[in-house]
C-alpha cells in the first residue's frame, strides 16, 4: 500500500547524503546539487519542508514535543533495583532461617569471655519450633562423654541423654511441648573438662509465628543486613517504577 | 543472451547520456527514445483504468528528466530509474490529488502536473499540515524526541548535541536528524493517505553511530 502513497527518491546516491545540507561544511557545489536533488524529487523535498515546518511549528508554539518521560536510565535502574532487591531479600531471609541467630549472650555483661565453652544450639533464649531439636555445645578437652538434660521450667517435662559427640537430637519418642521454657544442662565426663562442672543455657518452644518473630529480630546479622538492604532496594524499585509508569 | 543485451542496452544509453551532454542534434530524442517505454510502461501499471493522465505525467517525467541531466555536471547513476521514479511520484501526487478533490477542473490538473515543484505539502491547508505533523510526532520514538527538541526547541548547539549522544562527529548529529525527519515523513504521507498507524509501522530506533559515515 505504501508503494502507491509513499514517495520514493529518484537518485539515492543523492537522497542518502541529504543530511549533508545541514552540516556547514559541506561543499558549495555539494550543495547546489543538493539542493537542485530536491527540487526534482519530491521524496527529499518533502523531509527537507518537513523539517522547516517543524522548526517553525515548534518555535510558534503550534507543535508539541511529547513531554519527556524519565530517561529510560532511570526506568532501568528501578527495574534493576527491584530485581536486585528481591533477590537480597529472599537471600537474607534464607540466612537468617538457617544460620544460627545471635546468643542474647552477647548483648549480656558476663564474666565469661566470648570463647569460654557453651551451649551452641540452641543459643541462649532462642525460641525453636519445639518437637526433637537438636543441641549442641562447645567440645571440651578430656571429656570422654556428655550427660545432657532438658528440663521445663514449666512443666514436669524432663529428657536426659548420653552422648560421646558434641551434640545430640532430642529422642523421638519424645517431643518438647510448645509455649515452655527449658534448662539444658550438658555435664561431661569427668567434670573437670567443664570450667564450673557443667554448661547451662536455656530455650523456649513456640509457634511459627513466635519462632519467625524471634528469628526476624535476632537471626544472623548478616543476614539482617542482607535482607533489610534487599528489601529497601525492592521497596525504592517497585515505588519507582509505579511513579515513572505514571508519568 | 539476456545479459549480452542488457550489457548493449546500458552501452547504448551512456553513449546517449554523452551525446545528449554534447549538445550533438537530435541526442534529446535519441535518449528519450530509449527511457520512453519503460516510464511508459510504469506509469500505465501504476494508474491502471485512470489512463486519461498517463500522456501527461509520461510527458511530464521526461521533460523533468532531462533537466536534471542539464543541472548534472556528472551523471553516473540509474537514468532510467531516476525518470521511472519521477513519473510514480508524480502519480502518487495524481492520486492523491484526485483523492482529496474529486470535483478538481481538469485544466488546473494539468497545471499543476506541469509544475515538478509542487508536492503533497501545498496542497494541505496550514491547519491540516500541522495537525498532522502534530500526530507524526507522536510516532516517532524518544531518541527522535530528544534530538528534535534539543535542535529546533532549545536550539542547543550541534556540538553540544554531539557530545550529549556520545558521537564521534557533528556529521552524526546531521545524520540522525536526518533520518528522523525521514521517519516523520514516512509517518506524514501515511497520515495523508488516511492510513492507520499500525499499517505506517513506525517508532523505529535510532540507527547506531557511524551508518552513515
Amino acid at each position: 500500500m505504501s508503494d502507491r502513497t509513499h514517495y520514493e527518491c529518484i537518485d539515492l546516491r543523492l537522497g542518502d547524503e541529504l543530511w549533508r545540507l545541514d552540516d556547514p561544511d559541506t561543499p558549495r557545489d555539494m550543495v547546489a546539487r543538493l539542493e537542485r536533488h530536491c527540487e526534482f524529487c519530491s521524496a527529499c523535498r518533502l523531509r527537507r519542508d518537513l523539517g522547516a515546518h517543524l522548526s517553525s511549528g515548534l518555535k510558534a508554539k503550534r507543535l508539541t514535543l511529547p513531554v519527556a518521560r524519565p530517561s529510560s536510565r532511570a526506568r532501568i535502574l528501578f527495574r534493576w533495583a527491584t530485581g536486585a532487591g528481591a533477590t537480597a531479600l529472599a537471600a537474607g531471609l534464607t540466612m537468617i532461617a538457617i544460620l544460627p541467630p545471635v546468643s542474647s549472650r552477647v548483648f549480656l555483661h558476663t564474666r565469661a569471655p566470648d570463647d569460654a565453652p557453651a551451649v551452641t544450639r540452641p543459643v541462649s533464649e532462642e525460641i525453636i519450633a519445639g518437637g526433637n531439636p537438636s543441641l549442641a555445645w562447645t567440645p571440651l578437652e578430656g571429656a570422654r562423654e556428655y550427660e545432657v538434660s532438658v528440663r521445663s521450667v514449666d512443666s514436669e517435662f524432663e529428657w536426659t541423654g548420653t552422648t560421646a559427640s558434641a551434640d545430640i537430637a532430642v529422642s523421638d519418642e519424645v517431643a518438647l511441648p510448645q509455649g515452655q521454657r527449658y534448662r539444658v544442662t550438658v555435664t561431661p565426663t569427668p567434670s573437670y573438662a567443664a570450667p564450673s562442672g557443667s554448661l547451662r543455657s536455656t530455650f523456649r518452644t513456640g509457634n511459627l509465628r513466635a519462632v519467625a518473630a524471634y528469628r526476624l529480630a535476632s537471626g544472623s546479622r548478616s543476614g539482617r543486613f542482607v535482607g533489610l538492604a534487599g528489601a529497601l532496594a525492592l521497596l525504592t524499585g517497585v515505588l519507582g517504577m509505579v511513579v515513572t509508569r505514571r508519568r | 543472451m539476456n545479459h549480452d543485451s542488457q550489457h548493449t542496452g546500458e552501452q547504448k544509453l551512456a553513449e546517449a547520456i554523452k551525446s545528449y551532454r554534447e549538445r550533438r542534434p537530435g541526442a534529446d530524442d535519441q535518449l528519450l527514445g530509449l527511457i520512453r517505454e519503460p516510464v511508459l510502461e510504469s506509469t500505465r501499471r501504476f494508474l491502471g483504468d485512470d489512463a486519461d493522465w498517463t500522456d501527461d505525467i509520461v510527458q511530464e517525467s521526461l521533460v523533468a528528466t532531462l533537466r536534471y541531466l542539464d543541472g548534472e555536471t556528472e551523471f553516473s547513476g540509474d537514468l532510467v530509474g531516476l525518470s521511472v521514479t519521477i513519473a510514480r511520484n508524480r502519480c502518487r501526487d495524481l492520486a492523491r490529488w484526485r483523492g482529496r478533490r474529486p470535483q478538481a477542473e481538469v485544466e488546473s490538473v494539468s497545471e499543476w502536473l506541469a509544475d515538478p515543484q509542487q508536492n503533497i505539502l501545498d496542497k494541505l491547508v496550514e491547519s491540516e499540515l500541522f495537525d498532522h505533523l502534530q500526530t507524526a510526532l507522536g510516532h516517532l520514538g524518544r531518541d527522535c524526541h530528544d534530538l528534535l527538541r534539543a535542535l529546533f526547541l532549545d536550539e542547543i548547539p550541534t556540538e553540544d548535541v554531539r557530545r550529549r549522544l556520545g558521537l564521534s562527529t557533528v556529521q552524526g548529529v546531521y545524520y540522525r536528524k536526518a533520518v528522523c525527519l525521514e521517519q516523520l515523513g514516512s509517518v506524514f504521507q501515511g497520515l495523508v493517505a488516511g492510513r492507520s498507524r499500525d499499517e505506517t509501522g513506525h517508532g523505529a530506533r535510532m540507527p547506531r553511530e557511524g551508518a552513515s559515515e
